[in-house]
């Protein structure tokens, strides 16, 4: 499928894996797998268990039960910084921007040393590097932005996202998991998004396309898993993945028999 | 005539736009309204009034952008400068001992209200307006109601914080460009500028990705409270006596200037700039005023018509920039 692929075996790999939250059973031995450069679509309906599992992959929860693998090797994704450190990133709903501030301080985030001069107990942030480093992040993905000085605040939703997004690849994200990255995003935005996806698989990185929206998944995936009350009901390529099937699962909550 | 559109939009994009406009407005008006207003003797007696209110007032903005308030810089202002001369009359005390002790004590006091923020998570409202008036009363106590006068064998060690020049010129005013220079560089190009600015912007996101949100707020109420204290020092060193209630009601002027500057309550907007302009404006009705004659009691109605003028004013620029940089 992707002849960059040098590698074998699957990036991310999910065993068995159980969580519960107080009385609920949120996920009831989940397992699937995320090769390299391949965008998967999580699907399924509200309170499938897409929340649950996306906590578990950054690090917030562990599993109850079940096993993770990161490229081959059992991990414990025990703090959200472990995730980080490994390569998962996870783009959130809200973002996790400011909006009054401009692009590139939004850039480096938390994370201003990469792009300053340390004198003594202070950080100088070298803005024209800054600037210049958050262009060509953003550019890698296609995305057209006329100036990173803008404030965050000008942007559109889709062209946000984007973004998001640029800074999740540019922070060496491997696996980036979007959670319902086109849920508040209009026609045209929904477009710009898919296509910073598409690009981010060309770059080598991984995609978990979270969505409860089929046909925006459609638009992008090249496999798809279908969650519906903590189990895995559907988990097909491309190629045998059928648009009505899966959307009536979805809704239905089972496996439907053709 | 595009050329000189092009220059308007470029001055209109400045952040601190409509503080500028502000500040412009409010000279023309007294410029002409008395003439004794462009003199030597009145420009200096702004500068040494609005050095005073920024030294304490850009802090106070600083905090606002990390989206929290501090109410209590009046009444810390206060005590510190209550202290020193109470520890050296009370106590016999050092000038520079004194003067130690009442930084540390600032030091603590602000260190105390953010703990308090962020550990037992109260709002910095309730907070600093506790501070305000405990710490107010803990002047009242230390006074009994007396003014604390300054050993005049000591008064010496006080001009290296308020020298005041033949020409009008106080040397206060060096110590307002140092900090000032200070905190702009500090808040435009270190990192720990981004994130106050992202503390008051979207705490979540701040915290999100991985900035100390805590922490920043706590070492800004810190600073205020200094700051505080060094205001405190300076009107020591200009007047030598100190009463009860020196220091009250300058936390709403400070809260005034910084939205006059630019400053949005709720946190993510403001700039030391605008800042320095909110107290110069308010430096310049306070002596326009005087040098027009005008009763005092005008003052306060005045600057409350400021706050809500100005921030129609910074609004209206700011929606114009929004829509110029689209």
């Amino acid at each position: 499928m992707n002849a960059h692929n040098l590698q074998t075996g699957p990036l991310l790999e999910v065993r068995n894996v159980k969580k519960a939250f107080g009385n609920v059973q949120a996920l009831n031995g989940v397992s699937f797998a995320i090769g390299r450069a391949s965008v998967v679509a999580l699907l399924g309906d509200n309170g499938a268990g897409k929340s649950s599992l996306i906590s578990l992959l950054n690090g917030l929860y562990t599993p109850d039960s079940g096993e993770i693998f990161w490229q081959g090797q059992a991990v414990r994704l025990s703090s959200p910084r472990i995730a980080a450190v490994l390569g998962i990133a996870t783009v959130f709903q809200d973002l996790a921007m400011v909006d009054e501030m401009s692009i590139y301080r939004n850039m480096f985030l938390g994370r201003e040393e990469l792009v300053s001069r340390r004198i003594g107990p202070f950080y100088f942030m070298a803005h024209s590097y800054a600037k210049r480093e958050a262009s060509k992040a953003i550019a890698a993905l296609g995305i057209k932005i006329k100036s990173t000085e803008a404030p965050v605040v000008v942007l559109s939703g889709g062209q946000r996202q984007s973004i998001a997004i640029a800074r999740a690849v540019h922070f060496g994200g491997r696996l980036l998991v979007l959670d319902e990255p086109t849920s508040a995003l209009s026609l045209r935005q929904t477009a710009q998004v898919l296509a910073t996806v598409e690009r981010t698989r060309e770059k080598g990185a991984s995609v978990l396309f979270i969505s409860h929206n089929v046909r925006h998944a459609f638009q992008v995936a090249d496999h798809f898993v279908v969650l519906s009350q903590g189990e895995v009901v559907r988990d097909v390529p491309r190629e045998q993945a059928d648009f009505d099937q899966i959307s009536t699962m979805i809704m239905e909550g089972k496996a439907v028999e053709r | 005539m595009a050329r000189l559109s092009g220059i308007f939009q470029s001055a209109a994009t400045l952040r601190e736009a409509g503080a500028l406009l502000s500040a412009i407005i409010v000279a023309v008006v007294f410029s002409v309204w008395t003439p004794y207003f462009l003199t030597l003797e009145s420009i200096t007696s702004v500068l040494v009034v609005t050095s005073e209110m920024a030294i304490l007032a850009m802090p106070v903005t600083l905090l606002m952008i990390a989206g929290e308030f501090d109410l209590s810089v009046g009444s810390v202002l206060g005590l510190c400068s209550v202290l020193v001369p109470w520890l050296m009359v009370t106590w016999k005390f050092p000038p520079i001992v004194s003067v130690l002790i009442a930084f540390i004590v600032a030091l603590l006091i602000g260190y105390l209200h953010g703990s308090l923020v962020h550990k037992l998570r109260i709002p910095s409202f309730i907070v600093t307006l506790a501070g305000l008036l405990f710490w107010r009363g803990v002047v009242f106590v230390l006074t009994q109601g007396f003014p604390v006068r300054v050993p005049p064998d000591q008064v010496w060690f006080f001009q290296f914080f308020a020298h005041r020049f033949p020409n009008g010129f106080n040397l206060s005013l060096i110590w307002f460009l140092a900090y000032a220079a200070i905190l702009f560089l500090i808040l435009t190009y270190d990192r720990f500028g981004n994130w106050v600015y992202a503390s008051g912007g979207n705490e979540r996101a701040a915290r999100k990705m991985g900035v100390p949100v805590d922490k920043v707020r706590t070492l800004l109420f810190m600073l205020t409270a200094v700051s505080a204290f060094l205001t405190g020092i300076i009107q020591v060193a200009r007047f030598t006596s100190v009463d009860a209630s020196r220091g009250e009601s300058l936390e709403l002027e400070m809260i005034a200037a910084s939205v006059i500057g630019g400053a949005s309550l709720s946190g993510g907007v403001g700039s030391i700039v605008g800042t320095i302009i909110g107290c110069l404006i308010v430096g310049m009705i306070r002596n326009g005023l005087a040098t027009a004659g005008i009763a005092s009691y005008w003052y306060t109605a005045i600057i409350g018509l400021l706050i809500l003028g100005a921030v129609i004013v910074n609004k209206t620029t700011g929606r114009l920039r929004t829509k110029w940089a689209t």
